[in-house]
């Protein structure tokens, strides 16, 4: 059934306004009724009766007043009587016109109209019997008795039945108007009935439709609130509580989302803040260094610049030796001009030397070559004595002479080869001392080539030298003036450091409200990682 | 009696002068192919073809050095109870050494790969060892040497 709760309440507002209103039409047409029925007992019987009751009291006491005109003893009492007998008749005549006011039917106009004419003979003869009675005279009391009292019956007699008639009229009326009443009263019950029934159903079918879900909404926020969200309503319904179903819902996922990502980010807070704390610690431990270290970086900074003032005394001192060193250059430059054309000298002294050892080598190989000879007639020699120191042994006692000179020759031969062996070995001597010296002559002779370049070289690098020696002593004084700067710059840089330091210091002090700070984070986080994990969340 | 000293390697030895023939110097031999390596080949002796013997290639394995010392000793090698001329390569053949031959004494080792070494002897020098020239060649060589006619 798609009907809202809204809807629901004015339909039950509007059953329950339209039964009142039927109730309050029903309730007015009675009372206009009522109303009707009143008016005409104001307008009409009231009014009438009022009038035929005056009317009536006005007839009995003009008779009243008339017997007592007769009895009346002196003319005073007649004459005051005749005067009210008098304004009597002008006040019958007056309610003779009220009560024809309130004549409406045409019973009552034939009743008035006899009236009328039942009252004229009577208030004809009214002036004879006062003349009558003024006399004393028993015909008075005759004609009263034959003449007014007939009269006066009949117009009694009409008026009484006037009388009467308005009576039974004020009555009919005032049994309408206690009928209507009834019946009024009794409509505005049922009607009244009517709607409280309508009201009470439509209220319960009302309660019944709000209370049941409000009832579910109401566990699961019960739920929600002990921190539970894993619970969800998924209610099928369309009106408001639907609406508000869904809502509840989609806030129960929005708050599981949001709280499990408090959660994680808790944790991850919390490594996070670990991390901080660590870094905290280590820079409060670096700051310390700092300080320490600036510390020395001061010490260090005094000490240069005591080293700077002694440097500018140095550097006097090196100006001054510059200039001699320039002065001892040029001296020494003189002095490579000098051992240059000694070098050259030596060159060819060395060359001259090379050939020297080349006519050495020669003859050398001259006397190789006789040594050869020399030892190849030893060989010969020996040789020949061998052979002949067999034979002699051969030719036995014939040939001992001969084997004693053959061992002779043959000793002479193994001499004359050891001697050819000592000057083979003193020649090769000979040869490989030349090829040494040769070739140490050649490399001296490299030598003193590069040597002389090199002193060439030399010489250009003293010129160089010289003029860049002169040319430093202005330098000098720029740096000595470099230097005392840099004495001042150490100062300041002393100053600037031992402020650096204080500053670390509070750096340090800093750090450690930090690490405090990060110590009630810490607490805070795992507040709120305690208060979140309260949470049960969706599997 | 009168020895002719020579040396293999580093040890003198010695061969009875009534042995040799004559002392040459070295000459370049013809040489034999398929020969042992003892046989360094042949060389023309007065017109005769004789062979010749390394006794350093024979003794120790390997080629005497072409020295000026180093010489032919000609012998005469005794085949069948006839003499045939030898001649034999030998290092620092120059000098002589004279011995009473009952002055050597056995060497107390018995080589048979070398059944030519003799007794021994010692003088200033050090010790020498006699070389008989008869039993000098292994049987094959002096089969191969000497029980054919030699091709000329």
């Amino acid at each position: 059934m798609n009907i809202t709760i809204r809807q629901r309440i004015l339909l039950s507002f509007a059953v329950i306004l339209a039964v009142m209103l039927v109730m309050g039409g029903v309730a007015i047409q009675r009372l206009l009724r009522i109303e009707a029925d009143g008016a005409v007992l104001q307008g009409d019987a009231l009014p009438g009766m009022y009038a035929a009751d005056q009317l009536q009291s006005a007839w009995a006491a003009n008779q009243s007043l008339l017997q007592a005109h007769m009895l009346a003893a002196d003319a005073v009492t007649m004459t005051r009587i005749e005067d009210e007998l008098r304004t009597n008749g002008a006040a019958f005549d007056a309610q003779l016109g009220r009560y024809e006011a309130t004549v409406f039917t045409a019973d009552e106009r034939k009743d008035f109209e006899a009236l009328k004419r039942a009252s004229v003979p009577y208030l004809a003869a009214l002036p004879e019997a006062i003349r009558l009675s003024r006399a004393h005279s028993d015909a008075a009391r005759d004609f009263l008795r034959v003449r007014m009292d007939p009269t006066f019956e009949q117009a009694n007699t009409v008026i009484v039945r006037i009388e009467e008639h308005n009576h039974s009229d004020a009555f009919a009326v005032t049994g309408d108007i206690a009928k209507a009443a009834a019946a009024a009263k009794t409509g505005i019950w049922v009607t009244f009935l009517g709607a409280l029934a309508l009201a009470v159903l439509t209220g319960f079918y009302l309660l019944k439709a709000i209370s049941q879900p409000l009832h579910l909404l109401t566990r699961a926020v019960e739920v929600m609130a002990k921190g539970d969200l894993s619970g969800r309503l998924a209610l099928a319904r369309t009106d408001e509580f639907g609406v508000l179903a869904q809502g509840y819902d989609r806030m129960g996922n929005d708050l599981s989302a949001l709280v499990g990502q408090v959660q994680t980010s808790g944790i991850q807070v919390n490594s996070s803040i670990n991390e901080i704390a660590a870094t905290l610690r280590e820079q409060q431990a670096t700051a310390t260094e700092i300080a320490a270290t600036t510390t020395e970086i001061g010490a260090t900074s005094r000490e240069i610049s005591a080293t700077s003032k002694e440097l500018v005394r140095t550097m006097s001192t090196v100006a001054s030796g510059a200039e001699q060193t320039a002065a001892l250059a040029s001296d020494g430059q003189s002095g490579l001009v000098q051992m240059g054309e000694i070098m050259g000298r030596v060159m060819e002294a060395t060359a001259s030397i090379n050939a020297k050892f080349a006519v050495l080598t020669e003859k050398a190989g001259n006397i190789s070559q006789v040594v050869t000879a020399i030892t190849k007639v030893a060989d010969q020699t020996n040789l020949l004595s061998l052979n002949a120191a067999i034979e002699a042994e051969k030719a036995g006692e014939y040939g001992r002479g001969f084997s004693v000179v053959a061992t002779e020759i043959r000793r002479l031969a193994d001499q004359t080869a050891v001697s050819t062996l000592d000057i083979e070995q003193m020649v090769r001597e000979i040869q490989s001392a030349v090829s040494a010296g040769v070739m140490g002559m050649d490399k001296f002779s490299e030598e003193v080539r590069r040597g002389t370049s090199d002193v060439r070289r030399v010489g250009e690098q003293l010129s160089q030298v010289i003029q860049h020696v002169q040319a430093m002593v202005p330098r000098f004084e720029s740096v000595n003036e470099g230097v005392q700067a840099q004495a001042t710059g150490a100062e300041q840089i002393t100053q600037a450091l031992a402020q650096l330091s204080e500053a670390a210091q509070q750096t340090v002090d800093a750090l450690r409200q930090s690490n405090q700070a990060v110590d009630e984070l810490h607490h805070v986080s795992a507040g709120l990682r305690d208060g979140v994990s309260k949470f049960k969340l969706q599997a | 009696m009168l020895f002719l000293l020579f040396q293999l390697g580093e040890d003198r030895y010695a061969i009875e002068a009534a042995k040799v023939a004559a002392v040459l110097p070295l000459v370049v031999p013809k040489a034999i192919p398929g020969a042992p390596a003892a046989v360094a080949g042949a060389f023309d002796y007065h017109g005769t073809l004789v062979p010749l013997i390394d006794l350093s290639q024979l003794a120790l394995g390997r080629s005497a050095q072409p020295r000026r010392s180093t010489r032919i000793i000609m012998v005469e090698y005794l085949v069948d109870g006839d003499t045939k001329p030898l001649g034999l390569i030998a290092e620092n053949a120059s000098e002589t050494l004279v011995r009473d031959p009952a002055e050597f004494v056995p060497s107390g080792v018995r080589s048979d790969g070398a059944p030519y070494l003799g007794p021994i002897v010692s003088d200033s020098r050090g010790i020498v060892q006699w070389v008989q020239t008869d039993h000098l060649l292994p049987d094959g060589v002096r089969d191969l040497l000497f029980k054919q006619p030699v091709v000329s």
